[in-house]
């Protein structure tokens, strides 16, 4: 294993507003529990006392908003195939959940060939743009037109905070901290993995790019 | 009626400037000033008070809905109050509390308005006593400023 | 101590405004000269500083043409929508009827507006601070009674407890029934019982008031259900991961030691 072959995953563009992302969606977090409960509330001081939480959390939205547009603006080809095949949920991805389980508590299991997203991503990518477009449409509204927003624009905002910070809090572990996946996080740091993760977790895009490539020799 | 006169024959009259009698026919709507609790006379104190003040805002003239609707005045819209001998400018409140009075068979309105304010304080308004007629008691000159003859008008710009 | 509470008879208010004046004055609120508003009625709504004020309502009737006049003012309710809607405990039911605002606490961010079903609560968007009538407080903790009741000429106002502000209400309404006999009481059933109890002299809906007060549904949904659910739902997520963490490491160890010592134990990074 002196030299692993690595292959390119994500571009930098893509990585940098993950990242982007990640940090604003993380502070909005904080500064939004501060509101919604009291349990973080000793955070407080870091912000300026619960006002200035409130101000960051405008600012950190705005962040979020622009990671986002970054993203489409730059590199909207690599987003919208992301998108399309979060909403592609085929049989594979249905096997991969059933072993999921498994992966979670850190027991390796064979999996059915996945494509460039495993199910778990898929699924995580779901609940990640269902409760951000959610959450920022009630957000703006909640902001910007504070006297006319319904009232069950604030529940709903809270619903889906519940949700997507259950996703985060299950990516970020899947990610950085279990022992079976946490490979995978070199992907969105440095951009590629090696051909042996994306091999063994993969099966499916390793067989696309593979049969490219041999089209391509053939040509 | 006991007597056909209708005031005293000695009642102290001038005839010209603030002391001149307006006509019916030129003048035919009665009006009448008064108080409001919040201000005290001419205002000179309460109208410097920011409490008060801000109660009371500004000089107006009750105006029947009959009468608003005949001069097509809106509420809250400015009018020009005239007499024989001066005219104001105030804002119109048009309100069902002013009454329309029945004299000799006519149809005649009255309107009313305070006499709280002057040119210094914290609000403005133009002066009532301009319009009010300078009559006096015939044995002590005291003034009855209550009741006189007005027209009003709408102001266009 | 007892619940407090104000009754105020419409049916004898004379709209002198002494009311209004002596709550600014007891507060310390500036008066705000504001334009012309078409009838006596100083201005069209409750402000940041304006905690109390007299709305007038002209009503032409059957029998005739009614002026009456109602005094707009936080109804310390028994069940107040804007202490359930505030996310920072800024607003308090105090024990003697009250609801309190603690300055310190308070961030300005309108949800009381959304929660109050009256209209009450304004907030100071300079000041970032919400702002309403506080049944001075530091009055009636102290034995004293209410600016504006004090200062009532027709006893319009009137303090006391609450029940015998109930009671004197059924007498006072014995009295309004002889000249409005559609005469009603406001404020004895609403919402927990309203630390405000209205002698109206006709429907309340004539007074701008809302005939059945009730909490908005969303505020009983996100508060009595989302926000405890959410909270359940977001601790047992995490501590349900960091189990799992626990989990997988032991799990992992075994296998995982050899790959490691090759690696050089990236899994650190």
């Amino acid at each position: 294993m002196s030299k692993t072959k690595m292959i390119k995953r994500f571009s930098a563009v893509v990585r940098f507003t993950h990242w982007m992302y990640a940090i604003s969606f993380i502070i909005l977090a904080i500064t939004g529990y501060m509101v919604y409960g009291s349990e973080l509330d000793w955070m407080e001081p870091m912000f300026g006392g619960l006002t200035g939480a409130t101000v960051v959390h405008r600012v950190a939205g705005c962040f979020l908003i622009a990671s986002i547009v970054i993203s489409l603006l730059i590199r909207p080809s690599e987003i919208l195939s992301w998108i399309r095949e979060c909403f592609s949920f085929n049989k594979n991805d249905v096997g991969f959940m059933l072993t999921f389980p498994y992966k979670f508590l850190g027991i390796k299991k064979k999996i059915p060939p996945q494509g460039f997203f495993n199910g778990g991503e898929k699924v995580n990518s779901l609940i990640q743009i269902t409760s951000g477009a959610v959450l920022i449409v009630t957000g703006l509204f909640m902001w910007l037109t504070p006297d006319s927003a319904p009232l069950w624009m604030y529940p709903l905002h809270t619903v889906f905070m519940v949700i997507g910070s259950a996703g985060a809090i299950g990516h970020i572990y899947l990610a950085a901290l279990n022992p079976v996946s946490n490979e995978a996080i070199r992907a969105i740091i440095n951009g590629d993995i090696s051909e042996k993760y994306m091999i063994e977790n993969h099966q499916q895009w390793y067989d696309d790019v593979y049969k490219a490539a041999k089209k391509k020799e053939v040509k | 009626m006991l007597n056909k006169r209708q005031n005293n024959p000695a009642a102290f009259l001038g005839k010209e400037g603030s002391k001149l009698k307006g006509d019916a026919s030129k003048y035919p709507i009665i009006c009448s000033t008064w108080r409001v609790c919040e201000h005290f006379h001419t205002g000179a104190y309460s109208r410097n008070m920011p409490w008060l003040a801000e109660l009371v805002p500004a000089s107006f003239v009750e105006i029947g809905e009959e009468l608003a609707a005949e001069k097509g005045i809106k509420n809250g819209e400015m009018v020009e109050v005239v007499s024989a001998r001066g005219k104001v400018k105030v804002i119109a409140m048009v309100t069902p509390r002013a009454h329309v009075f029945n004299v000799h068979g006519k149809d005649v309105h009255q309107i009313g308005m305070t006499w709280h304010f002057g040119y210094q304080g914290l609000v403005t308004g133009d002066i009532a006593n301009n319009l009010t007629p300078h009559v006096g008691d015939a044995n002590t000159s005291i003034p009855e400023y209550k009741a006189f003859l007005v027209d009003v008008r709408k102001v266009t710009i | 101590m007892n619940r407090m509470a104000r009754l105020i008879d419409i049916t004898r208010c004379t709209a002198c405004r002494g009311c209004q004046v002596s709550c600014k004055r007891w507060n310390e609120l500036p008066g705000e000269i504001g334009p012309f508003t078409g009838s006596p009625q100083s201005h069209t709504d409750l402000s940041p500083n304006r905690w109390t004020m007299i709305k007038f309502f002209e009503e032409k009737k059957d029998s005739g043409f009614e002026w009456h006049f109602r005094k707009t003012t936080c109804m310390h309710c028994g069940d107040p929508g804007c202490v359930k809607a505030c996310p920072n405990g800024a607003l308090v039911k105090a024990e003697n009827g009250a609801v309190r605002r603690i300055e310190e606490k308070c961030i300005g961010c309108g949800y009381c507006v959304k929660g109050c079903p009256f209209g009450i609560p304004k907030v100071d968007q300079v000041a970032k601070k919400m702002r309403k009538c506080t049944f001075c407080y530091d009055r009636i903790s102290n034995g004293l009674t209410p600016a504006c009741a004090k200062t009532c000429v027709p006893r319009a106002i009137v303090f006391g407890t609450w029940n015998d502000m109930a009671k004197l209400a059924d007498e006072r309404l014995l009295q309004a029934q002889k000249k409005y006999p559609n005469a009603q009481i406001y404020g004895k059933d609403e919402l927990g019982g309203l630390g405000v109890i209205y002698v109206l002299p006709d429907n309340p809906a004539n007074y701008d008031l809302p005939v059945h007060p009730k909490l908005p549904f969303s505020l009983g949904l996100w508060k009595d259900v989302v926000h405890p659910a959410g909270k359940v739902l977001l601790g047992a997520g995490l501590a349900g991961t960091a189990l799992a963490f626990i989990v997988s490491r032991r799990n992992a160890f075994g296998q995982k030691e050899s790959a490691k010592m090759e690696e050089g134990g990236h899994d650190n990074e």
